[in-house]
């Protein structure tokens, strides 16, 4: 046999109460996933929310990118507006009449302020530093040399001053050769210009804010709108029930790409559930044939016996016959039990205080068990265990799995031939049990189906040795509850082969 | 009349032929499987089917389904575990005539199966009647006017047959396949012998005679005064 790794595939068929598990488990972590996300929220109330949030950022962006921008040009003319006035500041400078022509300042010359509330300033100064003519209120200015423009404040009231160094005084009779200099400093006040800057970015903020409700109503009705296919599938998938299976996604939830996934995982779900209900369904039904059946065949014989009297071997042959039936019941109705009492552990996680158990002890004991069917068969049982292995089971439960195994592989063997149980450590985590047998094979197609309870391949034939189509089920079921795996591998042209693997140390919580 | 019991169940099987038997004197044959039962049910001509629906091979609503598809008329009455109405109706639908759900009762079952093999002949009441001579199906009694006519069982089947197609000519290969269960062609000889067994308890007393030959065809019941 392959032993050492075996492959770890998914058996094909889960069975109905193993699809349920995993049905529960799924909606279990949707609800732990509910708790930890927390309050229930709006879906439509976040998209909104996240419009009005780039909104916001839009308008502030726009706002600020054309103060700014509105700020440097209205600055530049503001610069070129100073240099103006501070040229017709010095065109108030003229000359004396005297022989030593001096500079002297014509007040009524000067410019208009271009502010009313925040008067203009202006100083002026010889090139020798004396003071010619300043504004009531322009204290000395210290400006760095070479610097033409400066920022400061009066009384809190910023200004802006440009500096003319050493500008030539023109004589307008052109008798002066050389021209004296002067220095002009002028300033104005910018809170006109602040004014103007403040009402533009007021206008487009208020603009901005205008529109994001425009946009934000609309992109709550866009919304409310986007999310109504999602209201209709809810209402479709909300409509679906044990009764009615039928779940057709709306056209549009359909067309949905968004929705896609859901609408795909609720079918996928949905298929699952069904396919676990008509396997549940099957069962009762199989049970319910059988148990019929049993109880008819019984019924039968008596009504017959009945119907005349009859000579005393007659009675005595239906009698007989009427034991041999309700034998059978009754071990059928014991197979049924022990599955359902297998799959009650497996499902509720029945907490049992488990030992350690030697494998190759359980096999012996489950080959003894089983020693009258296999020489009534004249098959010879071989257990191959090269070396002992524990686990973590009851020994009863293995004893049921090996059991069940070797009754299987005695049904379907040869008199005559050989079946061999073999039992392998592999790696440190599990134990694996093989039981091969020397019979036909199973047909590829019926692989997948040999543990679903009931499952005959051929009906007739395991009718005739007794089996009911329970034993591979009762085995599965076990192995499962423990957290172990069970297979059937088709050997070419030698038979069978059932390999189940165990945990050494099985999750307590699962069995 | 000749009855086909398709069920694996062999146990079960055995008890309902032997019912079918002794309470009506039936032929029976059993088919262990779907394929042997469709294979039986088309190779011979049968007065019923018992059909089980879980069977090996192939199950006995395909059964049902091809056997009426191919156009056969026999009664055919369902042994049923599953008697939910979805079901039934469905067993209905594909050409059940009627149905009885396991564990059932013998005498029910044996009533139902009687009942179709009537239905299936033309006839509606259980006593059968030609002239004056009467034939009751669930007693197996046969009278003639008022008088009580004692038969082997093998002549009351033979009589019974004929008397559920009265004024039908029916041949001896009829009877022979409708009177005994697939080994039936060694019986060949010994209709004649039940018919003339017949013909004296029946028919030898009165003017008006009821059981004729009709030479290369068969036999025939009806009334027919005896030429002198």
């Amino acid at each position: 046999m392959a032993s050492g790794s075996w492959p770890q595939t998914e058996p094909a068929v889960t069975s109905a109460a193993a699809n349920e598990r995993e049905a529960r488990r799924w909606f279990a972590t949707l609800r732990r996933e509910a708790k930890r996300v927390g309050r229930p929220f709006s879906l439509a109330g976040r998209i909104i929310a996240s419009v009005i949030i780039c909104q916001l950022v839009l308008t502030a962006a726009l706002t600020t990118v054309a103060v700014l921008y509105a700020r440097r040009e209205l600055r530049r003319g503001f610069d070129a507006a100073l240099n103006g006035w501070a040229a017709n500041t010095l065109a108030a400078v003229r000359y004396s009449d005297a022989n030593v022509p001096d500079l002297l300042f014509d007040p009524a010359l000067i410019p208009a302020s271009s502010n009313a509330r925040h008067p203009d300033l202006f100083e002026i100064r010889k090139s020798s530093g004396e003071l010619l003519a300043r504004s009531g209120a322009l204290a000395p200015l210290e400006l760095d040399r070479g610097s033409t423009f400066a920022n400061f404040a009066v009384n809190s009231v910023p200004y802006r001053a440009v500096v003319l160094r050493q500008v030539p005084v023109l004589d307008r009779e052109e008798n002066i050769s050389v021209p004296q200099r002067v220095t002009v400093i002028y300033a104005a006040s910018l809170v006109g210009m602040h004014e103007q800057l403040a009402e533009l970015g007021f206008s487009v903020a208020g603009v901005s804010l205008l529109l994001l409700f425009v946009v934000s109503a609309v992109a709550a009705w866009g919304v409310r709108r986007g999310l109504e296919p999602l209201r209709e599938l809810a209402g479709q998938a909300g409509a679906i029930s044990v009764l009615n299976w039928e779940f057709r996604p709306p056209a549009q939830a359909s067309m949905a790409k968004e929705l896609a996934p859901l609408t795909g995982a609720i079918e996928t779900v949905l298929e699952r559930l069904r396919e676990s209900f008509r396997q549940q369904r099957d069962f009762t039904s199989d049970a319910a044939h059988e148990l019929k059946t049993s109880v008819a065949i019984v019924k039968s014989t008596l009504q017959t016996l009945l119907q005349r009297p009859r000579p005393e071997h007659e009675y005595r042959a239906g009698l007989e016959s009427m034991l041999e039936d309700c034998g059978r019941l009754e071990d059928l109705l014991g197979r049924l039990l022990r599955l359902a009492r297998i799959e009650q552990w497996a499902e509720n996680g029945m907490k049992r205080k488990l030992g350690t158990t030697e494998v190759t002890s359980t096999c012996e004991a489950a080959i003894s068990r089983i020693q009258a069917l296999a020489q009534a068969r004249n098959i010879e049982i071989e257990l191959i265990a090269p070396q002992e292995v524990h686990l973590q089971a009851d020994p009863e439960d293995l004893e049921v799995i090996w059991v069940n195994l070797l009754e299987n592989a005695l049904q379907y063997s040869p008199a005559g031939s050989r079946v061999a149980i073999q039992v392998v450590r592999n790696g440190g985590s599990t134990a694996c049990v093989s039981v091969e047998d020397s019979g036909p094979g199973i047909p590829e197609e019926q692989l997948p189906h040999v543990f679903q309870r009931f499952y005959r391949g051929d009906p007739s034939r395991s009718r005739s040795t007794g089996g009911f189509g329970l034993g591979l089920a009762i085995c599965k079921a076990m192995v499962t509850a423990y957290g172990g795996q069970i297979q059937a591998v088709n050997r070419d042209g030698q038979g069978t082969e059932m390999r189940v693997q165990l945990p050494i140390q099985p999750e307590l919580s699962s069995i | 009349m000749r009855v086909l019991v398709v069920e694996d169940e062999k146990r079960l099987a055995e008890n309902v032929a032997r019912a079918l038997r002794e309470s009506a004197g039936y032929a029976v044959d059993i088919a262990g499987d779907g394929e042997e039962g469709l294979y039986l049910a088309e190779s011979s001509a049968y007065d019923l089917m018992v059909l089980d629906l879980m069977l090996p091979k192939l199950d006995g609503q395909s059964l049902l389904a091809q056997y009426r598809k191919k156009g056969h008329a026999t009664p055919v009455l369902v042994l049923t575990a599953r008697d939910e109405k979805e079901n039934v109706v469905r067993l209905l639908n594909e050409g059940a005539d009627d149905y009885v759900s396991k564990p059932f009762d013998l005498g029910e079952f044996l009533a139902r199966a009687k009942a179709l093999v009537r239905r299936g002949k033309g006839q509606r009441s259980p006593v059968l009647s030609v002239a004056d001579l009467e034939l009751n199906t669930i007693e197996r009694t046969v009278r003639r006017g008022q008088k009580e006519i004692a038969l082997v069982p093998m002549e009351y089947r033979v009589l019974e047959y004929l008397a559920h197609r009265p004024r039908a000519v029916i041949s001896k290969s009829e009877l022979l396949e409708h009177l005994y269960d697939y080994n039936w062609e060694k019986f060949s000889n010994v209709i004649e012998v039940y018919i003339s067994g017949l013909r004296r308890k029946i028919d030898s007393n009165y003017p008006v005679k009821l059981l004729h030959t009709v030479r290369g065809h068969g036999y025939v019941l009806r009334p027919e005064r005896e030429r002198t």
